[in-house]
């Protein structure tokens, strides 16, 4: 008889009438909140919420479901705080869910007054409110939060030293906490968050500080890759969603940002050690953690930049390159192939990388003009020599090694320079062979820089061709038999480097032979002019020996020494140099190696090395030998050390180039300004690089010999004069 | 008038005057208003390694001589397009400053 009955009438209830209503309300959510909800009746009690509240009695219903379920919150923090840590965590997770639950029945109770009563004055509806009452009543009463606190960050902690831990419990107590402040993750934060963050960036500074001290860098880098692989599984695994991304953060920071450096550099294990031992692996574990953070993949940069530069510096340095060229080249080769491998298996091919290993082989190559000189020499030596026997593949490779590290000069045109007179010289000495190698060689240059560059050097092919078809109808011709056997290479002026050397005087019998192919030559092709070229050439003389005859091979120079000795025993010094009108230096060269003891033709007197005008050479005749035919080798020039500079050719070269452009853009635009003349010429030029001083030079040049003028007015405009 | 003095001074056929018939030219001609004609024969004396001296440096000294406000900050080398041996003489004048 205590069920209240729905009054149809609508005439208002009494605060009697409400509070019977509300007094079966309230002892029915008591039965819930102690698990005995199997004997009410549901529609009963939400008629009666509705009653209440549609009889403006709200308020009362409201404040009474507060009070009550406030009143049992309290029995329950009770039994909470006084449980032991070992159990409080299970505790108030059971505390919590029942509760959860016990508020969802009250709140489908209670839904009519949520949508209206609440919604007009603007109230918690009741599940949130019982979740808020929760917070208030049993997490933030007395110690329990910090109890909560300090359980759940021990829990961690253990965890992170390798005990197992509950996580499933740990989640439930986590999701409470963010939950039970319904809009917002505060008490989460305040009582969890972030207390976590700072424990966490404690625990990993101590822990990388004592570990740093005693392992190597590649310990440290695999023992970062597993703390961080288990913070994330645990940040996934049980912590809310929006601690991940500072908890990733605190924990990068302190195993890497704060020792990227130190890392970097460490002078036993660092990255000079790694990239010493072909640390692949280690390499590529620290860029990929490094990745993670921005600003520290620098350091490795940086560390690779200068190391490159420093092996390629000692490389470039280093005196035995002289004598062997092809250790310079397979170094820079190995050092180049070496650090790539890294850039592409360490370091992913990344962009910033692939730029700063090319920038650093670039620096070492073009420190001076060694470089290209030892990539010649080497050619030279492999075109001569080292190619030989090899397949078609390996010489291939081995030209393609060249192209690539030719790429890399800034100046071309000074290895263009020694490439020709090392190549003049082959053509010139070196008749054997169908030069395929040669050929190639120009083409693949031809491929990297144009046409340009090579076409001087195809007139070279060109004139040795044209030679030896000369050759051959010359021997055909050749009416006189009496003069000596000649072997004539027409070289056209241009394409050959350059000798500035004076002319000596050939012996008559050298001098018939010549001159009867200058009056061969010029019914073929009249108007032009030839000049001998006495520096180079070589000759086979045979000589008159006691113990017989042999057949000496010479350089020019010397033939025209040895046939002095048909006319005269001994000749000075200085008689020798005023008949055979050779230069001095030569002569000293070309006349000691005829006396020397090894070769011992001619006698000197005194036998020293120094040279004086009064000095004497005398014939060798009773020279003795084995061999028929001798070799007689010519001493070596002193080396020019001076050759770190850009060789004279090359800048005569450079200067006129520059000329020629600065014309050609004068003539097409007419009128220019001073920066885009300079701007322009220095886009053009390919070749070398070029100083803005040197192109001013070279503009004032012009002016001076009319070919531009200043404007009259305009000092920085120019004007081409036709 | 100044630039004018350039070609009456030359001899046939040669582009540029002795340096020592420019010297007493511009003694004439350019120090009454060229503020710094002392160093600039300090610079003729000491640096100015050719003993010849060229049209465009001659045309273009008179307009530094005049326009140009010697204050070295000022003095633009780029941009100036001034010729090379008054860049020349600008940094011996930067030199000789730095040493006093």
């Amino acid at each position: 008889m205590s069920k209240s009955v729905l009054n149809i009438n609508n005439a208002g209830l009494t605060n009697d009438q409400a509070e019977k209503i509300w007094s079966g309300l309230r002892t029915a959510i008591i039965e819930i909140q102690n698990q005995n909800a199997s004997e009410l009746r549901f529609e009963e009690l939400y008629r009666n919420s509705y009653t209440l509240v549609l009889h403006k009695h709200g308020d009362l219903l409201y404040n009474g479901v507060r009070r009550t379920v406030a009143e049992n919150l309290v029995k329950i923090s009770n039994e909470v705080s006084n449980t032991v840590d070992g159990q409080l965590l299970e505790k108030i997770v059971e505390a919590w869910e029942n509760h959860k639950i016990v508020m969802t029945m009250i709140n489908d109770v209670l839904m009519y007054m949520d949508k209206t009563y609440c919604l007009l004055k603007k109230k918690e509806p009741a599940y949130n409110m019982g979740v808020l009452l929760f917070k208030d009543h049993v997490i933030m009463e007395g110690q329990v939060a910090n109890r909560l606190k300090s359980l759940l960050l021990e829990n961690i902690r253990l965890e992170r030293t390798g005990r197992t831990v509950d996580r499933i419990l740990l989640k439930n107590v986590l999701c409470m906490l963010v939950e039970v402040n319904v809009r917002n993750t505060d008490i989460y934060k305040a009582v969890f968050e972030s207390d976590l963050l700072s424990s966490t960036a404690v625990f990993y500074q101590q822990e990388s500080q004592n570990f740093m001290a005693q392992n190597t860098v590649s310990d440290y880098l695999r023992k970062i890759e597993r703390r961080i692989r288990q913070e994330e599984d645990r940040a996934l695994e049980y912590l809310d969603k929006s601690t991940h991304a500072k908890l990733r953060h605190v924990v990068q920071t302190e195993l890497i940002s704060n020792y990227a450096q130190q890392l970097v550099e460490n002078k036993s294990t660092g990255c000079v050690h790694m990239f010493h031992n072909d640390m692949v692996g280690d390499l590529r574990r620290m860029f990929v953690l490094f990745s993670r953070v921005p600003g520290t993949l620098t350091h490795i940069r940086s560390c690779m930049s200068s190391l490159v530069k420093k092996t390629g510096t000692n490389i470039v340095k280093d005196p035995e390159n002289l004598k062997h060229p092809k250790f310079f080249v397979q170094k820079v080769l190995n050092c180049r192939k070496k650090f790539h491998i890294f850039v592409k298996r360490s370091f992913m091919e990344d962009r910033s990388f692939t730029r700063d290993l090319k920038d650093s082989l670039e620096y070492f190559i073009n420190l001076d003009s060694r470089a290209a000189r030892y990539l010649s020499l080497y050619l030279d030596d492999m075109m001569r020599k080292g190619l030989k026997g090899k397949s078609p593949d390996e010489r291939e490779k081995i030209l393609n090694d060249v192209i690539s590290i030719f790429r890399y000069l800034s100046d071309k045109d000074v290895f263009e320079d020694f490439y020709k007179k090392h190549l003049a010289s082959r053509l010139l000495t070196d008749n054997s062979g169908d030069r395929e190698d040669e050929k190639m060689m120009i083409s693949k240059l031809k491929a990297e820089c144009g046409h340009q560059f090579t076409s001087r050097l195809e007139g070279m092919f060109a004139d040795i061709q044209i030679s030896s078809d000369l050759m051959a109808s010359f021997k055909n011709q050749r009416k006189d038999q009496s003069n000596v056997d000649i072997n004539v290479t027409v070289l056209t002026t241009g394409f050959w480097p350059v000798h500035n050397m004076e002319h000596c005087t050939l012996p008559p019998e050298a001098k018939k032979a010549t001159d009867e192919f200058a009056t061969f030559y010029k019914t073929r092709n009249s108007g032009r002019r030839l000049t001998w070229q006495t520096q180079s050439g070589t000759a086979e003389v045979l000589c008159h020996f006691k113990h017989g005859n042999k057949l000496l091979a010479v350089q020019t120079y010397q033939m025209c020494i040895l046939m002095l000795y048909n006319r005269a025993e001994t000749y000075t010094y200085a008689q020798i140099a005023k008949l055979t009108n050779i230069p001095d230096k030569e002569l000293r060269r070309h006349l000691l190696s005829l006396a020397h003891p090894r070769v011992k033709v001619l006698k000197k007197f005194p036998n020293k090395k120094s040279l004086a005008p009064s000095h004497t050479f005398t014939y060798n005749y009773g020279k003795q030998s084995p061999l028929f035919r001798i070799k007689v080798p010519l001493l070596k020039v002193e080396n020019d050390s001076k050759e770190i500079k850009v060789p004279p050719s090359v800048e005569e070269e450079r200067k006129n180039r520059i000329e020629v452009m600065i014309v050609r853009v004068m003539k097409t635009r007419k009128t220019l300004d001073h920066n885009t003349l300079m701007s322009e010429v220095m886009k053009q030029s390919l070749r070398f690089s070029v100083k803005p001083i040197f192109i001013k030079k070279r503009i004032e040049s012009l002016i001076e010999r009319e070919y531009i003028e200043r404007d009259k007015n305009k000092r920085g405009l120019y004007h081409y004069l036709a | 008038m100044y630039t004018w003095l350039f070609d009456y001074v030359k001899e046939e056929g040669i582009r540029t005057i002795g340096k020592d018939v420019a010297e007493y030219v511009w003694s004439l001609a350019l120090a009454p208003f060229f503020k710094d004609y002392d160093l600039w024969l300090k610079y003729l004396k000491e640096k100015y390694e050719l003993s010849v001296v060229k049209r465009d440096l001659w045309n273009c000294l008179y307009d530094f001589a005049t326009t140009e406000v010697h204050s070295l900050e000022e003095y633009d080398r780029d941009t100036g397009c001034w010729p090379s041996y008054i860049d020349d003489f600008i940094d011996f004048i930067r030199k000789s400053q730095k040493n006093i």
